[in-house]
């Protein structure tokens, strides 16, 4: 049964079946029953949770079965092995059920797991990086969710899958207030009402369409449509129409699909940070930890200036992980598409200062020879907290990174800027975020800058009192996020 | 403020073992002679594509002299300075790097040694921070100084992370 096709849906199982345990053996054997008798409880996932699961798995072994039948494979054959994979399904999924439990202590959240060899997984409260939400379709349907707990590795993805969303929203809560124990007192967030996070920006569809149509997939799907229809106009076979409209459909689907992700995108203020909420069928909420950002950056691709728009990115210490989506939407996607002064102005709430307002000084002009393009907009600044560095001209990115943060500097020059007395300055953050890069500076300039950013990050590490940053807090236009910053100077090295 | 932007940050770098040039020489040699003997042995085997192997054995020979002399103004250029807060290190001849490694950001620091390396007597140290892109090496150590600056470096970078 374990053959059977997966969905994405499905992911990585939190409760590796017994077969899957291998893997395990290193923290494995530990007897629950010898735990001392704890103060808190121990909890089991929703007792809907086998349905769940093999509904998943029978869905995607539906499908098999549906493109084996019309195959010409016999109706009866399919139709018993789908009874048997529901059947298993539910067994294995019942007896993983069975078998996990999981507590949270005051400091470490743990996962007792697995029939034959047992696993009992610890993840120690003050790791947690982010967590997730997820709601597939047919975990919506029966009112479920599971929490995905990120930490700092990328190795190992822990998993509660599935609980009553009710739980699964508490359970979040007491974790993400577990991980700032100094935040519990003042913030009062156990409390039901504060689960609901504060709005603070909700997508329109106007702004998720323009973004996705101004695109170089539009571009490339216009200059296809013209080429079939000159090409029918010029009685061209219908063979190249096919292409042509196969390729406009995968390019609609895709566009299709890049909606429906993007569906009710909202922003949201919860007490440790931003959360954010997308999805059609399938529902995401995602944290973003304030006290955790390694950097914040907005783009402004070249096709959407002309309406304004930007999008946000942040950074966060640990496993956001790269890359984008199936959707297109990044790790770290705070807003996919918004007026470009409400993408600023939450970026400038999250880093905690007026980032984006920072003066950006140009390169020399004699940068033109290298980046033609991109020249009018390069721009580098600093101030106390931050770096804030803007190129790109296909896609416009400034980005800020906080002098706290940076693991190393960097002067690089390559045998042309050596040639035009230019250098670009690098500011290496941890892994999973992206760094900053200041292209083409004065070389003379570019190494002043390293020494005085290197200075700043040394006082900025060793300034351990919330005042300096509350500082720009309490001179941001609104307070929006409660007191992210005191967190900001701690190490993630612990 | 420094005119140059790759001077040292006090008054001069420590320089490294100048002999890790001719071991980067020995392995460029060894990598060359096993390129144009497999060209030379497609041009005698394959008379037809002969020209255009004894050209591309040509170019080889062109592009490791010129390697081979830029591995000696690399070497030249490769240097660091402790400092009290930072290691400072610069390396490169056509693609020049200034690197500034704050000890408190230090996580692991190695000491590696190739068999070539093992056979000139030298070392590399090797810092790495949370950023993979760090990439701060110092190559062309003596074992001996290798090791000291190990065991430098973690105890700077174990009584800055103390300090936080």
């Amino acid at each position: 049964m374990s053959e059977t096709p997966a969905t994405a849906d499905d992911g990585p199982a939190a409760v590796p079946p017994p077969e899957q345990s291998l893997e395990t053996v290193v923290d494995s054997v530990v007897e629950p029953a010898v735990e001392p008798a704890a103060e808190v409880p121990l909890r089991r996932l929703s007792p809907l949770t086998p349905l769940a699961r093999s509904g998943i798995v029978f869905a995607a072994a539906a499908v098999t079965a549906g493109r084996n039948v019309i195959e010409g494979e016999p109706i009866g054959v399919i139709a018993g092995i789908l009874v048997l994979v529901l059947i298993g399904g539910l067994v294995v999924g019942f007896v993983s059920w069975w078998r996990t439990h999981f507590r949270i202590t005051a400091e470490e959240l743990r996962i007792d797991t697995g029939l034959l060899t047992r696993q009992s997984r610890r993840v120690r409260l003050d790791r947690i990086v982010a967590i997730d939400l997820n709601q597939p379709l047919i975990a919506r349907l029966l009112g479920l969710a599971e929490v995905r707990i990120e930490t700092a590795t990328t190795e190992a993805e822990v998993t509660l899958a599935f609980l009553r969303l009710a739980d699964a929203r508490e359970i979040r809560t007491i974790l993400l207030h577990h991980r700032r124990p100094q935040a519990v007192g003042q913030e009062h967030a156990l409390e039901p009402g504060a689960l609901e996070p504060r709005p603070l920006l909700d997508v329109r569809v106007s702004w998720h369409l323009i973004s996705l149509l101004a695109s170089g997939e539009t571009i490339v799907l216009v200059l296809m449509g013209l080429t079939v229809s000159g090409l029918f106009l010029a009685g061209a076979d219908l063979g190249a129409m096919g292409f042509g409209i196969a390729t406009v459909g995968g390019v609609a689907l895709s566009f299709a699909r890049k909606l429906v992700g993007r569906w009710r995108w909202r922003v949201g203020e919860v007490p440790s940070g931003v959360q954010v909420r997308h999805g059609m069928f399938n529902k995401l909420t995602q944290t973003f930890p304030t006290a955790r950002l390694q950097g914040v950056s907005v783009s402004e691709p070249l096709l959407w200036r002309p309406w304004g728009l930007a999008a946000l990115e942040v950074s966060v210490a640990g496993g956001l992980g790269s890359g984008n989506n199936e959707e297109g939407i990044s790790a770290g996607q705070v807003i996919p598409a918004a007026p470009r002064e409400l993408v600023v102005a939450l970026a400038q709430d999250l880093i905690g200062s007026d980032a984006l307002g920072v003066p950006l000084t140009p390169p020399p002009s004699r940068a033109g020879w290298l980046d033609p393009f991109g020249k009018n907009w390069l721009g580098f600044g600093r101030d106390d907290r931050l770096l804030v560095s803007r190129s790109g001209f296909w896609n416009r990115t400034t980005v800020a990174v906080p002098l706290a943060r940076a693991q190393s500097f960097r002067v690089a020059q390559g045998p042309l800027q050596r040639r035009l007395r230019l250098a670009s300055l690098v500011v290496d953050t941890p892994d999973g975020s992206r760094g900053l890069v200041a292209p083409h500076r004065d070389q003379s300039e570019a190494r002043a800058e390293l020494e005085a950013a290197l200075a700043e990050a040394l006082a900025a590490r060793s300034v351990r009192t919330p005042s300096a940053p509350a500082k720009h807090r309490a001179s941001a236009a609104e307070p929006t996020l409660p007191a992210p910053t005191p967190d900001m100077p701690r190490e993630r090295l612990d | 403020m420094p005119a140059e932007p790759f001077d040292p940050p006090g008054v001069s770098w420590t320089r490294v073992q100048f002999r890790l040039a001719w071991v980067r020489r020995a392995m460029l040699l060894i990598r060359t002679l096993l390129l144009v003997s497999g060209a030379v042995a497609v041009a005698l085997l394959f008379p037809a594509y002969a020209r255009w192997a004894w050209l591309g054995a040509g170019l080889l020979v062109v592009l490791s002299c010129w390697r081979f002399w830029l591995i000696g103004r690399a070497v030249r250029n490769l240097g660091y300075a402790e400092r009290e807060e930072d290691l400072w290190i610069t390396s490169g001849a056509l693609f020049r790097r200034l690197t500034v490694v704050p000890y408190g950001r230090m996580q692991l620091v190695d000491v590696q040694q190739g068999p070539l390396e093992r056979m000139a007597g030298l070392a590399q140290v090797q810092l790495h921070t949370a950023a993979s892109g760090t990439n701060a090496a110092i190559p062309g150590l003596t074992p001996e100084d290798a090791a000291r600056l190990r065991d430098r470096l973690t105890e700077l970078g174990a009584a800055e992370l103390s300090g936080l």
